[in-house]
């Protein structure tokens, strides 16, 4: 595989025997010590089928500088904030099971236990039973528990029981004369969000999903429970969360279940709403805080709005192992970091790939923020137990999207379309109640149109009579002007050829009026060729002819007193333009003067 | 015919320099990583009386004067911090030599100091110039700090062509190494500010 190198990442770390794995929820970034050098915590999650402990490590740089073991499979690890007293030492809160256990200063400092969920009547019933009960009725009994409900609706003590086999079951029951049934239900995911003030530092609330579908907000300060809600009407348990805003506020909780579902859950819900089913479920999912979109990577990249509406999709060329927003505030953009299965890592800004490179092995686990004192670092856990780390150039730009040969994007139908206007909309129903009558106007008008053409064609088809010539031969346009006030007029004739290409020679022009009207001075001239693009301009003298008493001819009218133009050709018999120029009269004043 | 003028005009022309020193100044910057001890190192070079104790991160940047073999500076300690790195090349046409300093004990960020000075050096107004680099190895005291001859190495120092530099290991809290280098520093700007006068 060729290897792809991004030049906007410096390679801080590469440590391939960090024996690291993780997963994205047990990764957090925090200024533990609160001196400004922020330390890398992880959960680490033994993937392996051979039993090992899981450990909480904190990492500075690729040293650890502190391990613990966890009592037992941590499912995700939380960095918060708990009151305003300074120094502000964040507390480290992981959920193993139904306990969440709070570290201070990775010291142990509380463990909270979700409360009990509902035991069954019948279930206490029949543990009263057995503890009374001799050993050869504990069959008959075990069976009924079994026939009348369902193993997750059990309580822990119960599901131990049935997965004993017969000889072990006595002491067991023994043991647990005096039995205290507890339903718990395991956290799933949780995740932060500001408890008043919207700011870094500032005290969070932790939210909590458990594996019974339920999401509780606490407050760490007291741990005391705020709120409490179902994810969803239906059955649907989380998997994953995201969430932002503040409790006193404003906040949204988006879930992605198992089922394949995303909801949502604001404010003072009791209950979170379905916006989103998806096909499969979603791999890794992110609520991001710049534009407020969803982007859940499944088999392809997708974005939804907070209503549920998808705004963009993307295929993705590989199968998809985890992703993490990145967030550039100093370049004003938001990019969403994807880890493909075969190792390569893309950076998408909304649909557009900005950047990618390629790393040895699955990514896990990735994280991008603060890292020791850098502000921009994206943190990567392999497959392998590798750790990563880049640190953004601080000259990186990713404006300009990378040139893909094969294009994975599916075209998006939404179309620009301007909203509905008042005017439009009543438009609209004007024309839906009248469809009828509009028509009609619109065929008869439109049928006169074509009548008035026709007519005119006719017309000039008859007379010649045109300032163009209709010759494809020899396009010309003829402009006619009279200036003066008579009773001489200055008749100025501009002719122009409008073909491309051609030169028009052999032209003339013939003036002709009524002799008794007009007196012309030149009534024939030869025109040098044309060519085309330059107008030629010929200047004719047009006199009236006046009677001995300086008056106009008898028979002269507005009518009558016209000079036609004729544009002719050698050896063509029909004039190519017949064009008719009506003079002005003559201002009556200046006729004694003449 | 340099050369006898130098001679005959020797001692004269130190001394038009010297006095020319005086009344021009030399401008140095201050540059590095947040969090390397910048400020540090100028206050150490501070009188004693205007030292401070407390150091908190700089921003934008500060001027600070102080003499050495009695040039005096005047020392642009910037800011390391991030947003405000595009400061410096502001400063470069008219510097007459460059402190870089280097927090040893930041493994993690020496790539970063890489990319940073490979930018300074490639800037136009430096590219071309024989301006001094000094660079600070600074906290040599931390357990885990690298030796400056690993951050020679691990920065490509000996690719630096047309400029003389040099690497010092410094604690900038007991002014260890420190005059060392600034030693250095003063003697490169003054053999430059010579070559430069004789050239003109």
């Amino acid at each position: 595989m060729e290897e792809k190198k991004s030049s906007h990442w410096l390679d801080a770390l590469s440590d391939g025997t960090a024996g690291l794995t993780t997963i994205s929820s047990c990764l957090t970034v925090c200024d533990l010590r609160c001196d400004s050098y922020y330390k890398l915590i992880a959960a680490e999650v033994p993937l392996s089928l051979e039993p090992k402990p899981a450990r909480l490590r904190v990492y500075k740089g690729n040293q650890v500088v502190n391990d613990q073991a966890l009592p037992g499979f941590p499912s995700s690890v939380q960095s918060l904030y708990i009151d305003e007293i300074e120094p502000k030492m964040p507390i480290i809160a992981v959920s193993v099971g139904p306990s969440i256990l709070f570290y201070r200063n990775m010291k142990p400092y509380f463990k909270y236990t979700m409360p009990s969920l509902m035991i069954e009547p019948l279930e206490e019933e029949i543990w009263k039973k057995l503890s009374v009960e001799r050993q050869a009725n504990y069959e008959k009994l075990i069976n009924d528990l079994k026939s009348t409900m369902n193993i997750s609706q059990m309580s822990t003590l119960s599901q131990k029981l049935i997965s004993l086999c017969e000889s072990e079951r006595e002491d067991f029951i023994r043991e647990n004369s005096e039995p205290k049934l507890e339903r718990l239900s395991g956290i799933v995911c949780m995740t932060t969000i500001f408890k008043n003030i919207e700011e870094e530092k500032e005290p969070n609330c932790l939210i909590i999903a458990t594996e019974a579908s339920d999401i509780f907000i606490m407050d760490p300060q007291n741990f005391s429970i705020l709120h409490e809600a179902r994810v969803c009407s239906f059955k649907a348990t989380p998997d994953l969360i995201s969430a932002s805003g503040s409790y006193q506020n404003d906040f949204k909780i988006i879930i992605s279940s198992r089922e394949g579902s995303i909801c949502i859950l604001r404010k003072g819900w009791l209950e979170g709403r379905e916006i989103v089913k998806l096909e499969k479920p979603a791999t890794s999912m992110s609520l991001l805080q710049i534009d407020q979109t969803i982007v859940v990577l499944s088999n392809s990249l997708m974005c939804y709005s907070k209503k549920g509406k998808m705004l963009w999709s993307l295929n993705m060329p590989e199968a998809v192992t985890c992703l993490t927003p990145v967030s550039l505030p100093h370049l004003g953009v938001s990019l969403v970091c994807i880890a493909l299965s075969n190792g390569l890592v893309q950076f998408y800004s909304h649909k557009k790939l900005v950047d990618e490179f390629q790393i040895n092995g699955s990514v896990l686990a990735m994280y991008f923020g603060k890292l020791g004192l850098e502000e921009q670092v994206l943190v990567l856990v392999t497959r392998n137990g590798s750790l990563l780390i880049k640190i953004l150039k601080r000259t990186a730009d990713f404006s300009k999207p990378i040139e893909t040969e094969d294009k994975h994007e599916e075209e998006s139908t939404s179309l620009s379309i301007p909203k509905k206007s008042k005017i439009f909309l009543e438009q609209m129903e004007r024309e839906r109640e009248n469809a009828a009558a509009i028509h009609n106007i619109f065929q008869s008008e439109l049928w006169r149109m074509r009548l008035e053409a026709a007519k005119v064609t006719v017309d000039i088809l008859r007379t010649g009579d045109s300032t163009f010539s209709g010759d494809l031969q020899t396009p010309l346009k003829l402009l006619a002007q009279v200036d003066g006030l008579g009773p001489d007029f200055l008749l100025t004739l501009t002719l122009e050829n409008i073909s491309a290409t051609k030169i028009i020679t052999n032209l003339a022009i013939i003036l002709h009026a009524n002799p008794n009207h007009y007196k012309i001075e030149k009534m024939y001239a030869e025109l040098t060729p044309l060519v085309p693009g330059i107008p030629l301009v010929a200047d004719f003298t047009v006199r009236i002819q006046l009677t001995s008493e300086n008056t106009l001819p008898a028979d002269m009218t507005l009518e009558n007193s016209i000079v036609r133009v004729l544009i002719v050709k050698e050896k063509l018999a029909k004039p190519l333009i017949a064009s008719t120029v009506v003079m002005p009269q003559p201002e009556l004043q200046m006729l004694g003067t003449v | 015919m340099y050369k006898v003028r130098k001679m005959v005009f020797g001692k004269m022309f130190m001394k038009i320099l010297s006095k020319d020193k005086r009344s021009k100044q030399i401008s140095i910057l201050i540059v590095g990583l947040n969090n390397s001890g910048k400020s540090t190192i100028v206050n150490y070079f501070k009188n004693k009386d205007d030292r401070k104790f407390i150091s908190v991160p700089t921003i934008g940047f500060n001027v600070e004067h102080f003499e050495n073999q009695g040039v005096s500076f005047t020392a642009f300690d910037f800011s390391g911090q991030g947003r405000y790195r595009n400061l410096w090349e502001h400063h470069f046409k008219s510097c007459h030599g460059i402190v870089f300093v280097i927090d040893s004990s930041d493994r993690m960020r020496l790539v970063v100091v890489k990319d940073e000075l490979e930018l300074l050096l490639q800037h136009p107004d430096i590219k071309r110039r024989r301006v001094p680099i000094l660079l600070f190895a600074n906290k040599m005291d931390c357990i885990d700090a690298l030796s400056s001859v690993k951050i020679a190495a691990g920065l490509n120092l000996e690719k630096i062509e047309n400029k003389p530099w040099q690497i010092c290991s410094s604690n900038a809290l007991t002014g260890e190494g420190l005059y060392n280098g600034v030693q250095w520093l003063t003697t490169q700007i003054r053999e430059c500010h010579q070559e430069k006068e004789v050239h003109e």
